[in-house]
C-alpha cells in the first residue's frame, strides 16, 4: 500500500473518534508545553543568576578585605605586596564613605564609594547615560539612577552638571576631621540601578578627605585556574577573600537540583500522556479487531498492519510536539505580560525569565516522537497478532 | 483441466480442553483432553473454472474446509495445494500474500474499513496491492458498475442495506480478479431477490473464467455450480453432479 493511502486511513480512522482524537492529543500536547515551559523557566532563572557573573571578569578575580582592619590595614603598602604576586594581572580599589550631596539649597545623605578607574569594570558597574572616567581623571561623580531621582533630577539634566558634595571618612580608614570640606566635581555617568541610592567619586578624593585605607580591593588574576594559588597567597597576607565561582557553583548546584525537580514534575506529565496515548491506541485496536482481520483476510502484508497503529501514535507524538509549542508559546507570553505590567507598576525594567535553548526543543521533539513510537509499539504488535478468524468470532 | 485447489487427506480437530471442567483428584487439577474432530479424511480436486456448491446440515464443518482453503486454519493432519503450493509449507505473512493474489472472499456477512466509502473499500484489495490510489479507484468503479452499485459509490458501507453492502462485497471480490472466489453463505442474510441478484453475477464470474466455491443451504442454488458436494458430520457423503439432489443424499439430509 502506498503511503500516502495508509496514512490518509490513519488520519480518517483518528479522526472518526474526534472527542478522543482532541483529549489524547491535548494529553501530549500539554505534556510538551508543561515540559518546554518548566526548563525555560529553569535556564531563564539560572541565566539571569549567573548573567552579571559571567559577563564582568567575576571569574578571574577575587574581592579581598581586611579580617582586621583596624589592625591589617588595606593601603597603597598592601597594595604593593599583592601586586607583587605572580599571579596578579591587577588590582583596584574601592572606599566605602559617607556623604552629603548639595544641590541648590537641598542636602542629600547618601553613600559614597571612592574607587580607582579600573575598578568599574572588575565591578561590573553598567553605565544608563554618559561615561567612565578616563585614567588618573579626578573631580568627576558616577550617580545611580535612584540617586539621580533622589535629587528630583533627570538623568538629561543632571549630565555633566557640577555639583557640590562632602565626605566623611569612617575612623576605621583614617582621619574624621575633613568633614566640612566641600568638593567640586561634575556628573560624567548615571549608574543604572533604580533600587539603591549611592555616587562613586574618585579615589583620589578619598586621599583628600583623609581616608588612610580601602575597603575592598579587587584582584584579578591572569588566568581562572591561577585563582586557587592567588587566594591562597592573599589569605596569607592576612586578608579575607570572596570569589564569586563559589557561589557559581552552589547556584550551579542548585540549578542542578532544581532541574531534577523540573524534570520529575515533566515526567509525571510524560507518563500520563504516554499513558493516554497507549489507552487510546489499546482501545482502538479493540474497537478493529475487525477490520484487522479483514485486512488480514485480503492479503495485507503485516507492515501495512503494523504502520497503521505505528503511524497513529506517531502523528500523536507529531501533531502534540507542535501544539505543546503553541502552549508554551502562549503561556509564555501570559506569563511575560503579568511580569511586564508588574514591573511597569513598580517602576522597573521588565526581564525575560524564559531562555529556550535549541537543543532543548530538539531533546522534547526526540523524546516524544520516541515516546510516541513506543506507546503504539505494544498495539501496533498485538494488531498483528490478531487471529484472521476473529472476523466470525466478534460478531 | 488441470485442478486447482487439491484437498488431500485433510482433518481438523479443536482442542476444547480449555472449556471443560477441570478433574480434582486429591491436589492434582488436570484439564481433560477433548478434541473435536470437525473435519474428517476429505479428498477433493476442484478444477480450474470449476463451480463448486458445498452443502449441509450447519456444523457440518463447510465453513471450517473454506477457511483451511484459504490457509486461516491450519490443518491437524493432510494437506491443500493450490495453484500447486502447499499452503502447509507456508508461514502466516506468506499465506496472506498468497491469499491476496489468489482468492477472493465473501461471507454471509458485510466486513468493512469503516473509515473508508463504498468504492475506497472495493479498492482496498488494490491498494493493498499496492496499485496507485487512481488506477484502484478506476477498477473499483468497474467492479461496482458489474454488481450494480456504481451509484452508492462515494457512500458509506454501513448506510447500505444488508443486500446492497453483500453486492459492494461481491465488487469487492471481483476487483482484484483473482482466479478463485470463495463464497460462505454470501446470500444467507438475504431475500431471495437479492440473492438471486448475487448469483446471477456469480455466474456472470464463472462464465469469465473463475474457479468458485460457494457454500450455501439453499438448495436452489445447486443449478448454479458444476460440481456439488454434500456434507455431513465432517464428511463429504456425496458428490453429484445434476441438478436435483439424489435420492440417497435427499434422504439423509432429511434423516438429518
Amino acid at each position: 500500500m502506498k503511503f500516502t493511502l495508509l496514512l490518509q486511513i490513519v488520519l480518517r480512522n483518528m479522526l472518526s473518534r474526534k472527542l478522543r482524537f482532541v483529549f489524547t492529543l491535548l494529553a501530549s500536547a500539554i505534556a510538551v508545553g508543561s515540559t518546554i515551559f518548566l526548563f525555560s523557566l529553569g535556564y531563564g532563572l539560572e541565566e539571569i543568576s549567573t548573567e552579571q557573573l559571567v559577563k564582568s571578569d567575576a571569574l578571574l578575580q577575587i574581592e579581598v578585605s581586611s579580617t582586621k582592619p583596624t589592625e591589617i590595614k588595606l593601603n597603597d603598602e598592601m597594595i604593593s605586596q599583592i601586586k607583587s604576586i605572580a599571579e596578579v594581572s591587577s588590582v583596584a580599589s574601592s572606599t566605602s564613605l559617607a556623604g552629603k550631596i548639595i544641590i541648590d539649597d537641598k542636602l542629600l545623605d547618601s553613600p559614597f564609594y571612592a574607587a580607582s578607574e579600573s575598578y568599574y569594570p572588575l565591578a561590573g558597574i553598567d553605565l544608563k547615560k554618559g561615561r567612565f572616567p578616563a585614567p588618573e581623571e579626578k573631580n568627576y561623580l558616577l550617580l545611580s539612577e535612584r540617586t539621580v531621582s533622589a535629587l528630583g533630577a533627570t538623568g538629561d539634566n543632571i549630565l555633566n552638571k557640577k555639583l557640590n558634595y562632602k565626605l566623611i571618612v569612617p575612623a576605621v580608614l583614617g582621619q574624621q576631621d575633613s568633614s566640612d570640606y566641600i568638593y567640586e566635581a561634575t556628573v560624567i555617568g548615571i549608574i543604572a540601578n533604580q533600587k539603591s541610592a549611592f555616587v562613586y567619586v574618585s579615589g583620589a578624593d578619598a586621599k583628600l578627605a583623609g581616608a588612610e585605607s580601602y575597603s575592598v580591593l579587587k584582584v584579578k588574576a591572569d588566568n581562572k585556574n591561577d585563582i586557587i594559588a592567588l587566594r591562597k597567597k592573599v589569605e596569607n597576607l592576612g586578608l579575607k577573600t570572596i570569589y564569586v565561582g563559589d557561589t557559581l557553583q552552589e547556584m550551579n548546584r542548585f540549578f542542578g537540583y532544581f532541574r531534577l525537580i523540573l524534570g520529575g514534575f515533566a515526567l509525571i506529565g510524560v507518563a500520563i500522556a504516554l499513558f493516554g496515548m497507549f489507552n487510546t491506541l489499546t482501545v482502538s485496536l479493540m474497537e478493529r479487531i475487525k477490520e484487522i482481520s479483514l485486512l488480514k483476510i485480503l492479503g495485507s502484508k503485516e507492515k501495512i498492519i503494523f504502520w497503521m497503529f505505528a503511524l497513529e501514535s506517531l502523528i500523536f507524538g507529531l501533531l502534540g510536539f507542535a501544539l505543546g509549542i503553541v502552549l508554551f508559546l502562549l503561556s509564555k507570553a501570559i506569563v511575560l505580560s503579568f511580569f511586564s505590567s508588574l514591573a511597569s507598576r513598580l517602576g522597573n525594567t521588565s526581564i525575560n525569565i524564559f531562555n529556550t535553548p535549541a537543543f532543548l526543543i530538539v531533546v522534547v521533539f526526540s523524546i516524544t516522537m520516541l515516546l510516541g513510537f513506543l506507546a503504539g509499539l505494544l498495539p501496533a504488535r498485538r494488531a498483528l497478532k490478531v487471529n484472521p478468524l476473529d472476523i466470525q468470532r466478534f460478531e | 483441466m488441470n485442478p486447482i485447489i487439491q484437498i488431500k487427506n485433510l482433518s481438523k480437530a479443536f482442542d476444547l480442553s480449555k472449556r471443560n471442567v477441570p478433574i480434582v483428584k486429591g491436589t492434582v487439577v488436570t484439564l481433560p483432553k477433548r478434541d473435536i474432530e470437525v473435519l474428517k479424511d476429505i479428498n477433493l480436486e476442484i478444477l480450474s473454472g470449476e463451480y463448486l456448491l458445498i452443502f449441509g446440515p450447519s456444523g457440518c464443518g463447510k465453513t471450517t474446509l473454506l477457511n483451511l482453503i484459504l490457509g486461516l486454519e491450519t490443518p491437524t493432519s493432510g494437506k491443500i495445494i493450490v495453484h500447486d503450493k502447499n499452503l502447509g509449507k507456508m508461514t502466516s505473512p506468506e499465506k496472506s500474500i498468497f491469499r491476496s493474489k489468489n482468492f477472493s472472499t465473501i461471507f454471509q456477512n458485510s466486513y468493512w474499513l469503516k473509515s473508508l466509502n463504498v468504492l475506497e473499500n472495493v479498492a482496498l484489495p488494490l491498494y493493498l496491492r499496492g496499485l496507485s490510489k487512481r488506477s484502484a479507484q478506476m477498477r473499483a468503479h468497474e467492479a461496482l458498475a458489474i454488481s450494480g452499485m456504481h451509484e452508492f459509490a462515494l457512500s458509506r458501507p454501513n448506510e447500505l442495506s444488508s443486500g446492497e453492502q453483500q453486492r459492494v462485497s461481491l465488487a469487492r471480490a471481483i476487483v482484484s480478479d483473482a482466479p478463485i472466489i470463495i463464497a460462505d453463505e454470501p446470500t444467507g442474510n438475504l431475500d431471495s431477490r437479492a440473492g438471486h441478484k448475487l448469483m446471477a453475477i456469480l455466474d456472470q464470474e464463472h462464465r469469465q473464467g473463475k474457479t468458485i466455491v460457494l457454500v450455501t443451504h439453499n438448495l436452489s442454488y445447486l443449478v448454479h455450480a458444476d460440481k456439488k458436494i454434500a456434507m455431513e458430520d465432517g464428511q463429504i457423503i456425496g458428490r453429484f453432479t445434476g441438478d436435483s439432489l439424489p435420492a440417497d443424499i435427499k434422504k439423509e439430509l432429511e434423516e438429518e
